[in-house]
């Protein structure tokens, strides 16, 4: 506890972070219990009521509580962003370390492959996979994680490729330790913060990408609750403010903590790295 | 110093930047228009082709029923087809041959008369392009000029809606000369060989009342008045219509008085519009009809093709909440024949139709007397406005009621829904239809054996009376007993289909109450040609 | 002559890129479960298997894959893009009428991001740890966390419902004339022909969607501008200007700055790449008439050929941004000339 508040006086930012993701992260969990009312149930006689009384955000177009929605719509939305992080995150590194450590033309290869990837446009890739496969929670995050992993595959390869020179590395060859030996017990626990790094910048960047998907309407079928679709649902109709404004509020506050405590984490692991995640 | 000096100027850059666009609006209004002002109509648009030979889209008639003429129109209001290039026509006895007269005044924009070889091309490029459009000419075996002025079509058979078909837009007569010229082609090789799409996509060869004058996707569309109109020349010079897709935007835009025409509010709007002078709304019904779909075949429908549990999901919709969601001026009509059309009944009390005991019962009877559970397809498409998830949504908290769970799949309608749904493999899902052409034979296609009948698994050996209708219906050249026998079709499948028409929806459209004329007129248009100050 | 022979190898894998992003977009397009047959003819049309037959001949959907793709190939090498199914123009007419519009929204939020950004990030480096660092830092961070779809709408009710103070959506006023057509940008076909009140009123309405679209970048070059500035401010040739008796701040940034331009040059440029994929959410919100909102479009309608040429488009912005700032570096930073 006295270190928390020691954090605060060093870093506002982070400390802010981590306070705004917990509170999210516990209401993600607690849903259900937190939610003052059923998110789901409809009641068309009180439709797009405006904020106060028992619902606290309003209603929205089919009499469900607004409040009652965000708070269950914190839920898929963290577990979007954590899913699509960790998968890209695995999938890239392992990726960017192979090319990496085996180097010469296969190195090129698969890399010209992950930059093609990258020169995609990132959201028409998403849409266009999202049409093609239907869209539902899982080919949405599927969608995510082809469209994120080359950028953890470039950044494991180049790490990965400075450790190969270290000295370390070749006496251990020396010794006769085998590719994967290296591989598993030399290269990935130094290549390791690096990805951290950027994975914890990333987190806010695929919770606003998934909401943009499920406001073009490829996200988790209706009726469950989730920020972006919300968003789209309420556009519909200005006068109707709260209910687009409040799941927006979310996101944002959302994206906000992720990216205090990326922010954090990168000046702690690693200060001298940071022009590379810029 | 030279921090400051840099500091400075970015401010003055983004201030400067900021106050020339802060005026940059009021001008131009107050300069331009003092002329002769366009009349500006924002729209949701769905096209994107204005050749007679393609057009398929709803809102696409507006614009070609104003640039082209057809052997007969509709006007607004009217219940009857009525004559335009036509003077007169005659049916032989069998009711295969239709000999149009047509009037000698008519000319083209480009000066050309209208003659019977111009409908011959038109009639004969619209079928050889077997596009969406060459689906309305189903039926057309040959057209014959007799002479100038006379031509006659010969149907392969009878078909009592053939004169209401030929107001729609696949129909319209265009300047042979001018589409020959920019590569148009009538013959059995038009598929291919035809390219006359593109301008007439942004020009126009017709005979009507505007010509179009330019047409940029996603921007907008511009129509002056064709000057040599033969008939009574409308009041504005030009019309543009433009792209906004979205109804904020719209309802924003009339309020202010940049647009004159609204084409797609919402009811949730309508409140925001009552303090507002200088504006009117046109509230109207539309020929759209909501329906739910249950499969008749258990291998798709599964339990829904339980008679009993169609039965019971009929009783479980709550009608009376669907009408206040879908908006003011929503009606629930008893079958799939739209009300309004001849043979049509009075829309049904959707409270009383609501019976939540009567589907519980029905339900008991049926193999699923515990309720079951069962996913529920639904695509992406939104009619009038509502997307069609919303009404899956309602549905599913209707259903919950009597102890049927659905699961909701939503679909894109071109990445598997639109393929499944004409292979008549989706067994249970809400969707929507807009007819062809504005005569109720078009809903005769939901009858069993029809090919939208069929895509619920309604065959014609289920009950082969009913299907025996069809054939009756079109063929039934007289139009009194052709109500009867809609009536009794209305009668037939009102309680007993695996359709559920949940509603015929509204359409709101506000316009400045400066302007005279403005009607809504079926199908889905606007009489452009009827508004004036 | 080693810049000419590294741009040469740069272009060369940009025709390799190319030809990889359309092999994958061809393929993509054909995992559809249907094809683009039922998302374009009616269901009247489907049912007359004629027409259906007529459709998939004029697309050519009945030849086999492998004969699809070597048309399709064959075609591009030409820069045929081929026709739009949604809107049966050729692509390449629908991306040339689209692009221009796209390029003008893209240009000014860069600037606006470019301006802002830098300027913040100056200000919160030589301010390091100040409350007012602390407020930069936190704009530069909601820059970056706000979802834009969501800040258009705000913006839209606030400055044109609420306060009318901007115009409404799309690229002038509906009563203004576009000024005539030479570049398809209005402020600058405006400028070239002296029609004022055109540019006027473009400029009014690229304000909103520039700021929307520009507030990540801008969040983006405000941290780099700011860390990498602490990071030359820092090092050890200022602190030899500062030992020599170099002692007025304002000049020491300026030097920094030139030290600290290649991160925020590379960050300008990764923004300018993903504004144009970031496009398609601000573009229909603002009902632009853009790439963004072509792609749209393009993609709820499974328009292939059109999905294909976006994709293209872009990816050749992406590469020809990469390349330009590569080149960049150079001539900001001689060293790196000969190591890249």
């Amino acid at each position: 506890m006295k270190k928390f508040l020691n954090l605060f006086r060093t870093n506002l930012f982070l400390a802010m972070g981590i306070i705004i993701c917990a509170v999210w992260i516990i209401t993600a969990v607690f849903a259900n219990q937190l939610a003052p009312q059923d998110p789901l149930a409809q009641d068309i006689s009180i439709r797009l009521q405006a904020p106060g009384g028992d619902h606290w955000f309003g209603t929205d177009s089919l009499g469900r509580d607004v409040f009652s929605r965000v708070i269950a719509g914190a839920k898929i939305s963290i577990f979007a962003g954590l899913i699509t992080v960790v998968s890209a995150a695995v999938i890239g590194s392992i990726y960017g370390g192979i090319a990496g450590y085996a180097g010469g033309i296969i190195d090129d290869v698969m890399m010209r492959f992950a930059e093609m990837v990258l020169a995609f446009p990132a959201l028409i890739l998403a849409m266009t996979i999202g049409a093609v496969l239907g869209s539902s929670l899982y080919n949405t995050l599927f969608a995510l994680v082809i469209v994120a992993w080359p950028t953890y595959a470039r950044i494991m390869r180049s790490v990965v490729i400075s450790i190969k020179e270290n000295d370390y590395i070749e006496s251990s060859r020396a010794i006769g330790s085998s590719n994967m030996r290296i591989l598993i017990h030399q290269i990935l626990p130094n290549a390791i913060g690096s990805v951290l790094i950027l994975a914890t910048l990333d987190i806010g960047n695929q919770i606003l990408f998934f909401s943009t998907l499920s406001f073009l309407g490829l996200g988790t079928p209706p009726p469950d609750p989730e920020w972006g679709s919300m968003i789209s649902a309420g556009m519909k109709n200005f006068n109707s403010w709260w209910i687009s404004t409040f799941p927006g509020l979310g996101i944002l506050t959302m994206a906000v903590g992720a990216n205090f405590i990326g922010d954090g984490v990168r000046d702690i692991l690693d200060p001298k790295l940071r022009k590379n995640f810029n | 110093m030279k921090k400051k000096g840099l500091l400075l100027t970015c401010v003055l850059l983004v201030l400067s930047i900021a106050s020339i666009s802060a005026k940059g609006d009021a001008e131009p209004a107050s300069e331009q228009a003092a002329m002769n002002a366009p009349l500006v109509i924002a729209i949701e648009p769905d096209y994107f082709t204005f050749d007679p030979g393609y057009a398929y889209e709803l809102y696409a008639p507006m614009v070609i029923g104003v640039v082209y003429d057809n052997l007969f129109e509709f006007t607004s209001g009217a219940a009857a087809p009525m004559p335009q290039l036509a003077e007169s026509y005659t049916v032989s006895d069998d009711g295969l041959v239709y000999t149009f007269k047509l009037r000698k005044d008519a000319a083209f924009v480009s000066g050309n008369s209208v003659t019977a070889t111009d409908v011959k091309f038109s009639f004969d490029r619209a079928i050889n392009l077997k596009s969406n459009a060459s689906a309305l000419l189903d039926g057309v075996v040959s057209i014959d000029v007799i002479d100038d002025n006379t031509v006659s079509i010969t149907l392969g058979k009878a078909d009592s809606a053939f004169i209401s078909k030929t107001t729609s837009t696949a129909y319209a007569v265009l300047d042979s000369a001018v589409v020959i010229e920019h590569g148009g082609v009538s013959d059995a090789s038009a598929a291919q060989t035809d390219s006359a799409q593109n301008y007439l996509d942004h020009q126009s060869a017709g005979s009507g009342p505007y010509t179009l004058k330019s047409f940029t996707a996603d921007d907008k569309l511009v129509m002056v008045r064709n000057e040599n109109y033969w008939g009574d020349l409308p009041a504005f010079e030009t019309i543009i219509i433009q792209d906004m897709p979205d109804e904020n935007a719209q309802l924003l835009a009339v309020k202010a008085g940049d647009i004159d025409i609204a084409f797609n509010l919402s009811s949730d709007q309508l409140s925001q519009l009552d303090s507002i002078e200088g504006v009117q709304i046109i509230s109207s019904t539309t020929m759209t009809m909501g329906f739910i779909m249950m499969h008749s075949d258990p291998e798709i429908g599964m339990q829904v093709s339980d008679p009993y549990v169609q039965k019971a999901i009929r009783y479980a919709v709550n009608y009376k909440e669907l009408q206040t969601l879908i908006g003011a001026g929503t009606i629930t009509p008893e079958s799939f024949i739209q009300v309004g059309f001849i043979g049509s009944k009075d829309p049904i009390d959707p409270a009383s139709q609501t019976d939540l005991t009567k589907a519980k019962d029905m339900l008991s009877k049926s193999a699923y007397p515990d309720g079951f559970s069962i996913d529920f397809r639904v695509c992406d498409l939104a009619p009038e406005g509502i997307p069609l998830t919303l009404i899956a949504e309602k549905i599913k908290s209707d259903l919950e009621k009597i102890d049927i769970s659905i699961n909701i799949v939503q679909e894109t309608w071109g990445g598997g829904f639109g393929d499944a749904y004409r292979n008549r493999t989706v067994g249970f899902t809400a969707m929507y239809w807009g007819p062809d052409y504005n005569d109720p034979n078009t809903q005769l296609a939901f009858l069993p054996g029809q090919y939208v009948g069929l895509r619920a698994g309604w065959t014609a050996d289920m009950n082969p009376a009913l299907a025996a209708m069809y054939d009756t219906i079109v063929a039934e050249t007289d139009n009194n007993v052709r109500t009867g026998f809609i009536e009794d079709v209305v009668t037939e499948t009102g309680e007993d289909s695996p359709f559920i028409v949940y509603a015929q929806y509204p359409k709101y459209i506000a316009a400045s109450s400066m302007l005279k004329g403005v009607e809504y007129s079926n199908l889905y248009r606007l009489d452009l040609a009827e508004i004036s100050k | 002559m080693g810049t000419l022979i590294f741009t040469i190898k740069r272009l060369a894998y940009l025709i390799l890129l190319l030809f990889g992003v359309a092999t994958c977009v061809f393929f993509i397009s054909k995992m559809v479960p249907g094809d683009a047959v039922s998302a374009y003819l009616s269901p009247r049309s489907l049912a007359n298997p004629d027409i259906v037959a007529a459709f998939k001949e004029k697309w050519g959907l009945n030849d086999s894959l492998w004969v699809q793709y070597l048309n399709y190939m064959t075609n591009l090498v030409k820069l045929d893009l081929g026709v739009s199914i949604r809107t049966g123009n050729p692509v390449v007419e629908e991306l040339g009428r689209s692009y221009p519009a796209t390029m003008e929204l893209a240009f000014f939020s860069i600037l606006f991001a470019s301006i802002m950004g830098i300027l913040f990030g100056i200000v919160s480096a030589t301010k390091r740890n100040s409350f007012i660092d602390q407020w930069l830092r936190a704009i530069s961070v909601t820059g970056v966390s706000i979802p834009s779809f969501w800040f258009a709408i705000i913006v839209l009710f606030i400055f044109y419902s609420k306060l009318g103070w901007a115009p409404g959506i799309g690229r002038l006023s509906l009563r203004v004339s576009p000024p005539e057509h030479i570049s398809g940008m209005y402020v600058l076909d405006g400028l070239l022909t002296g029609n004022i009140i055109a540019v006027k009123d473009a400029l009014a309405h690229l304000i909103l969607p520039a700021i929307v679209l520009g507030s990540f970048t801008m969040g983006l070059i405000t941290r780099t501008t700011r860390s990498s500035l602490l990071e030359t401010l820092s090092s050890d040739y200022i602190r030899t200007a500062r030992a020599k008796g170099l002692t007025d701040r304002g000049i020491m940034v300026v030097h920094a700055f030139g030290n600290a331009a290649i991160p925020v040059l590379t960050v300008i440029g990764v923004g300018f790449g993903n504004l144009l994929g970031g496009m398609v959410v601000v573009e229909k919100i603002f009902a632009w008439p853009g790439v963004g909102q072509f792609a749209y479009q393009s993609v709820l309608g499974l328009d292939f050929p059109a999905i294909i040429g976006v994709s293209l488009l872009i990816a050749v912005n992406y590469a020809v941004i990469n390349l330009i700032i590569d080149l960049l570096y150079g001539v900001i930073d001689p060293r790196v000339r000969v190591s890249r």
